[in-house]
Parts: structure tokens; C-alpha cells; sequence
């Protein structure tokens, strides 16, 4: 069966798009409403919006003129005060209004260059509006782009090869734009707060997208010690620096042909800062100690969790290096907080996953079997007795959250974002099957496989992560943290922003380490949202000067 | 010019960049790369025939043009970029000749043509802008 073509609404007093869409774009179809027959469109705001409240659904995109010279009982009010030519002139914004009123992800283009509209004084950012677009270019090809754009970004999938985008208008957008800057060679700047998957984009979606044959190398500068950072990166020959004792590649030779992920970029060292400007500049490095230069073909993608602007504007980052990974492809990765719509999605499937997981899987499996399901079915997730959207039964074991228990997570400030999300759902399923199956082990029989999950152990578990303060793996992007630590910190002439830094960092770990009674994969749990990455905390801790025997000793 | 006279000015001239300067070469420029000399003809009728649609009908280029005239007329006479883009109107218009033939036309000097009248206008407001 023919796949359907996708469907165009055209909002236009005029005949000529109506007519450009029926004729030279076959690959849609127009909507038969309005007149003429064969440009059918329809010509005033009241009239589109009836259209759109009987059959919304049935619209893929709306191409929406700006200026409508109808009666004016015809007109949409647009701004108290606004003349009969200024309404005219803006109909189409007083449209677009009530659309996004009532179609909040309705794709719709705009009929117009944004250079052609003074907005500022209508108060619009329409620019920065998801799912509208502006026609920046009056050919047939520029249309062609404009609503394939619009109709790719309306059909993206909410989960991709792994990749939780969701719903939320701001994660399409961010989509739309890694797409594009997955290909070529051109550098990419992600910034956005720890376990916002920053990582994970740029190798599951930026690199897999690149074709580039290379590999997918990463590092964590935030993990390198500063003067080590150069050898990493540019590669050393034996005896360049004490300790260098066979020649070491840096990782842009090993990423050549690939991507090279630099995570923390903002904690490289401002005498490396240059260097790594000219390595951008040449496409060659040459290893410290070393008279030659190796050509490297490497896409870069340099991950901050703070505003590398900031970092510019505060000193610590060259502004040249900047400019160079180029402003004009920096993405923000939305923290949680700011994509709440999404976390229903998200907590289904992280439910899913962590019920997927080795560890669960017998668990799981055995309160199937004992409440006469089949085993091997996934597991779900039931909010506020709401199935989720497209299913009619519940497939195997459900992890039921009533209203109170989903507002805990709703109203919860996710600081640590998706990651922080993954581990809670993550323990919620680990302790609600163990539970589970302890009672059975007791002897309980089970009526069904719906487990109600204990307010208690969400708010214990939510209370694990807020207890955390903002740090420098845990920052946030913007305000600050419910329960700040405070540290001292003394100036002295000489000192550079990087010694203030660590001596912050040391406090910041210090804390922890007393907190967590010297636990490393606590503390990695409540730094990097991952008790695994305990080496990592390990090797930080080392870099920061801190010597765990003698920490154990002073609180013996 | 006063203030105010240059205001409404500017809104004329605002007006008439959208409904004549875009809509007279839009379906040129929406016209695919292969389009052959009968969608040329039909394109060019509706570029001059049915420049606007307003509320009683297809509103043609010389009307949009002769409704401008009688507005600004007065205001922009003494423009030095106002003798140009009545040119450049006249130039455009005249492709209404062509309209009743049956004939292979140019649709590269219809563009230029058509073009040239957005050029004009925009000339023309930069040079009310600066007159204020």
C-alpha cells in the first residue's frame, strides 16, 4: 500500500502557495478546504480555526500567510490599540496565536522572511517557537526545505536507537539541530547539566550520524590532571615529561577520521587552550616532544555543563578557542526540570529498562509466574491507575505509582536530570521486585502482578539525590542550589582561577568523603549519577592532592 | 516630510514591497526548473492578473500600482528612486502584452523583470527612511 502523502493546510488569502503546493509539490497532498477547487486554502484566521477544531488531526503542516487583506469582520483581534493596516499586516501572527493555543506541536510555516517582520514590537520570539518556521528564501526549493523540515521534526520519534528525545517541543528542536550538525566536520559545542546525556548524544546520535569511518574516542577533562591534559590530548614522545616512559599517542591521533568527544571542556588548562586552538586550526598535531606533525581529520564535540560563554566572560576559556568550536553550533540540552511533559514518557521507559536489566529479569519473572503470567514480558509502569498511552491491558508486571507517589517525582527538582531519573526508577524497580519477591518467599500468594510501589521508598530515594549539593560535577546551569555548601577560599597574588577552583573542588570532595564515611561508589552515585564510575571519583580525588589513608587515619 | 508623513509613507511603501514587489514574481519564483513556456504564460498571468486576492477578487498589478499612485504619489514625486521604480513597473507591466500570444516567451527576462520591481522598491524606502 502507497505510504500517505503528508497533509497541507494553507492559511492564505492569496492564491499562489495554494496553487504552488497542488501543482509542483506533488509529494504532498493539499487539503481540500476552501476554495478554489483546484487551490483549495482558506482565506481568514475564524475560518482556519473551525477547520482546525473539527479536523486537527488530520494536518500534518499549516502554511500560514502574515498579511490578509480581508473585511474586517474577518480579522483576528491582534494587540489592543493595533490599527485596521497593522492587523492586516500582522494577521498572520493573531493566527498563529490561537493555534499554538490550541495545537501546541502543530507544525506551521510562516509565509514570510523573518527579515521581513519587525517583531520585537509585537513581543514574539517566534524564532525560537518549536514546531514554526519561518519561508527564509521566496523559490520553490527554500518552500520544499521549509516543510520537509517541518514535517520530519512533527514525525520524529519520541525514543530513537536508544535515545530518549520524549515530546517536549524543546527536545525536537535539539534533535533538528544535531541533525544537521552531525554531518561535515565542523565542530559542535553541547553544553547542559550533568545527566542531561550529553555523552550519550554525541556518540549514539552525532558521531552515529556522521558516517564518519573513524572511532568515537572520549575524555573527561574534567578527570585529567591539568598538567597531563596536552600529553593526552597531542600525544607525548618517551621522556617529554618525567613519568613518560614509552611514546604515547594523544587521543586526536587515536579519534582520527572519527569524532573526539571533550567532555568538562572548560577545565583545560589556558596554556593548552592555545595549542588545542591551533590543532583546530591546522588539522595537525604534534606530540609533546616531538618535531613532527601528524595530519588529523577529527570532528570534535566539546561538552560543557556550565555556559562556555561564561567561562569566556569570567577569563578561564580563550575567546578566540571559542569562536573557533564556533558559537553558531551550540546546542543546550534541557535539564529535566524544563521538560516535565516528558516525564511520564521517560519514567515508562526507564521502568521498562531497569525491569529489562540482568538483575531484574528473574525477579520479574518469578512474580510473572506467580501471578499466572507468561514470563519474559516487559515491565510497565502504571500512573495514577493511568495505562499507558496505546495499550489497553497491562502487559506483564506493573510497578503502580497512585496520584501521591507520581507527584513526588513530578514535583521533584531533578537535579542530577535523566540520569539522576534512570537511577531512581532504577532502585524503585530493584527494591519493589525484591520486596516482592521476599513475600512470596515467605510464603504470600500474589492475586496479580501489580506491585504498589511505597511513597516512602520514593521520597527515601528522592531524598538521597536532593541532599546533594551543586558542585562542580554536579552543577547546575543556572541558580543555585537548594542546600549550598560553603567554602572558604584564599586569595593569594600569583594564584591562578584554576588553583581557587581546586581548592574548592578539594573542599567540595572533602565533604562528600565525610558524608559517604569514605563510601567511593556513593560517592560517584551522587556526583556522576553512577556508583560504577567509583574510579573515576577515585582518580579525582587523587588529582585533587587528597590521600585517603591519611584521611581515614585523622577521623580514627 | 514631517515625521508623521514619513511614517505613513514607509507603511505605503511597506505595503507595497509585500503585495506588489513579492507577489509579482512569486509565481516565478515558485515556477519548477523544467516548467515549459504554456506554465511560463499561466504563471505570468497570474504574476500580473492575480497579483493580490482581497475581498472582492484578483486584484492585478496596475491596480495594486495605480492604488499606491494615488496615495503616495504627492509624497514620493520628488524621490530620485521614485523615477526608477515607476520604470521598472512599467517595464513589468508591459509583459501584459504577451499574455493573449501563443508563443515561447523568455522566462529568464520575465524574472529579471519581474525582479527588478522589488529592487526598486526597496531603494525607494531606504531613501524615505533617510529623508525623515
Amino acid at each position: 500500500m502507497a505510504e500517505r502523502r503528508p497533509r497541507i493546510l494553507v492559511i492564505d488569502d492569496g492564491l499562489t502557495y495554494a496553487r504552488v503546493v497542488a501543482k509542483n509539490l506533488p509529494e504532498y497532498e493539499l487539503i481540500a478546504a476552501g476554495q478554489p477547487a483546484e487551490a483549495p486554502r482558506l482565506e481568514d484566521g475564524p475560518t482556519a480555526l473551525a477547520f482546525l477544531e473539527r479536523h486537527g488531526g488530520g494536518v500534518d503542516v499549516v502554511l500560514l500567510d502574515m498579511k490578509f487583506d480581508v473585511e474586517q469582520d474577518r480579522l483576528l483581534p491582534l494587540d489592543e490599540g493595533a490599527d485596521l493596516r497593522r492587523t492586516r499586516r500582522f494577521q498572520g501572527i493573531a493566527i498563529l496565536r490561537e493555534i499554538r493555543k490550541r495545537h501546541a506541536h502543530l507544525p506551521v510555516v510562516l509565509l514570510t522572511s523573518q527579515s521581513d517582520l519587525s517583531l520585537a514590537d509585537l513581543g514574539e520570539d517566534l524564532a525560537n517557537q518549536s514546531m514554526t518556521y519561518f519561508l527564509d528564501g521566496d523559490d520553490l526549493d527554500s518552500l520544499r526545505i521549509r516543510i520537509n523540515a517541518a514535517v520530519q521534526e512533527a514525525s520524529q520519534p519520541a525514543e530513537e536507537e536508544g535515545i530518549l528525545w520524549g515530546h517536549s517541543p524543546t527536545m525536537r528542536a535539539v534533535r533538528r539541530r544535531l541533525s544537521v550538525l552531525a554531518q561535515g566536520r565542523m565542530p559542535v559545542i553541547l553544553e547542559g547539566e550533568t545527566g542531561t546525556g550529553k555523552s550519550y548524544l554525541a556518540e549514539r546520535f552525532l558521531h552515529a550520524r556522521s558516517n564518519r569511518p573513524g572511532p568515537f574516542v572520549t575524555v573527561d577533562l574534567g578527570t585529567v590532571p591539568p598538567d597531563l591534559v596536552a600529553a593526552h590530548l597531542f600525544g607525548a614522545t618517551r621522556g617529554a615529561y618525567t613519568g613518560a616512559v614509552a611514546d604515547r599517542k594523544g587521543v586526536f591521533e587515536l579519534a582520527d577520521q572519527g569524532t573526539l568527544f571533550l567532555d568538562e571542556v572548560q577545565n583545560i588548562p589556558l596554556d593548552v587552550q592555545k595549542q588545542l586552538l591551533l590543532v583546530l586550526q591546522d588539522r595537525r598535531v604534534r606530540p609533546l616532544g616531538s618535531s613532527r606533525e601528524i595530519d588529523v581529520d577529527v570532528k570534535v564535540v566539546a561538552a560543557s555543563s556550565m555556559p562556555l560563554a561564561r567561562t569566556v566572560a569570567e577569563g578561564r576559556f580563550r575567546r578566540d578557542l571559542y569562536m573557533r568550536l564556533s558559537p553558531a553550533t551550540r546546542v543546550v540540552i534541557p535539564p529535566l526540570r524544563e521538560r516535565l511533559d516528558d516525564l511520564p514518557f521517560l519514567a515508562r521507559r526507564l521502568t521498562e529498562k531497569a525491569g529489562a536489566q540482568d538483575e531484574a529479569v528473574p525477579l520479574r519473572d518469578r512474580i510473572a509466574s506467580a501471578a499466572g503470567l507468561q514470563s519474559g514480558l516487559p515491565m510497565a509502569l502504571l500512573i495514577d491507575s493511568e495505562p499507558p498511552p496505546g495499550t489497553s491491558n497491562e502487559p506483564g508486571v506493573v510497578l503502580a505509582l497512585p496520584g501521591p507517589s507520581w507527584r513526588l517525582l513530578a514535583e521533584h527538582s531533578w537535579p542530577g536530570n535523566v540520569r539522576e531519573l534512570a537511577m531512581v526508577l532504577h532502585n524503585l524497580v530493584t527494591f519493589t521486585l525484591i520486596e516482592a519477591t521476599e513475600a512470596l518467599r515467605s510464603g504470600l500468594s500474589l492475586k496479580s502482578a501489580r506491585l504498589q510501589v511505597d511513597p516512602g521508598l520514593i521520597a527515601s530515594l528522592l531524598t538521597g539525590y536532593s541532599g546533594v549539593p551543586d558542585g562542580p560535577s554536579d552543577s547546575r546551569m543556572e541558580g543555585g542550589a537548594d542546600n549550598p555548601l560553603r567554602f572558604e577560599v584564599t586569595l593569594e597574588a600569583g594564584e591562578t582561577l584554576n588553583d581557587v577552583s581546586n581548592t574548592a573542588e578539594r573542599q567540595y570532595f572533602l565533604s562528600l568523603f565525610r558524608r559517604t564515611k569514605g563510601d567511593f561508589r556513593r560517592m560517584a552515585e551522587l556526583l556522576l549519577g553512577d556508583a560504577d564510575r567509583e574510579r573515576a571519583v577515585r582518580l579525582r580525588f587523587n588529582q585533587l592532592g587528597l590521600k585517603v589513608r591519611e584521611l581515614r587515619g585523622a577521623e580514627r | 516630510m514631517g515625521p508623521a508623513e514619513r511614517e505613513h509613507l514607509l507603511d505605503l511603501l511597506s505595503d507595497l514591497k509585500h503585495d506588489l514587489g513579492k507577489y509579482i514574481r512569486l509565481p516565478f519564483m515558485m515556477l519548477p526548473p523544467g516548467a515549459d513556456w504554456h506554465e511560463t504564460r499561466t504563471a505570468l498571468h497570474h504574476a500580473l492578473l492575480q497579483t493580490r486576492s482581497g475581498p472582492a477578487g484578483h486584484v492585478p498589478a496596475r491596480e495594486i500600482w495605480a492604488g499606491f499612485l494615488r496615495d503616495a504619489e504627492a509624497q514620493v514625486g520628488n524621490l530620485a528612486a521614485f523615477g526608477e521604480l515607476e520604470a521598472a513597473v512599467g517595464k513589468a507591466l508591459s509583459w501584459e502584452r504577451e499574455l493573449d500570444g501563443d508563443g515561447p516567451l523568455s522566462r529568464d527576462a520575465i524574472e529579471k523583470d519581474l525582479g527588478a520591481v522589488q529592487d526598486a522598491i526597496q531603494k525607494l524606502r531606504l531613501e524615505a527612511a533617510r529623508h525623515g
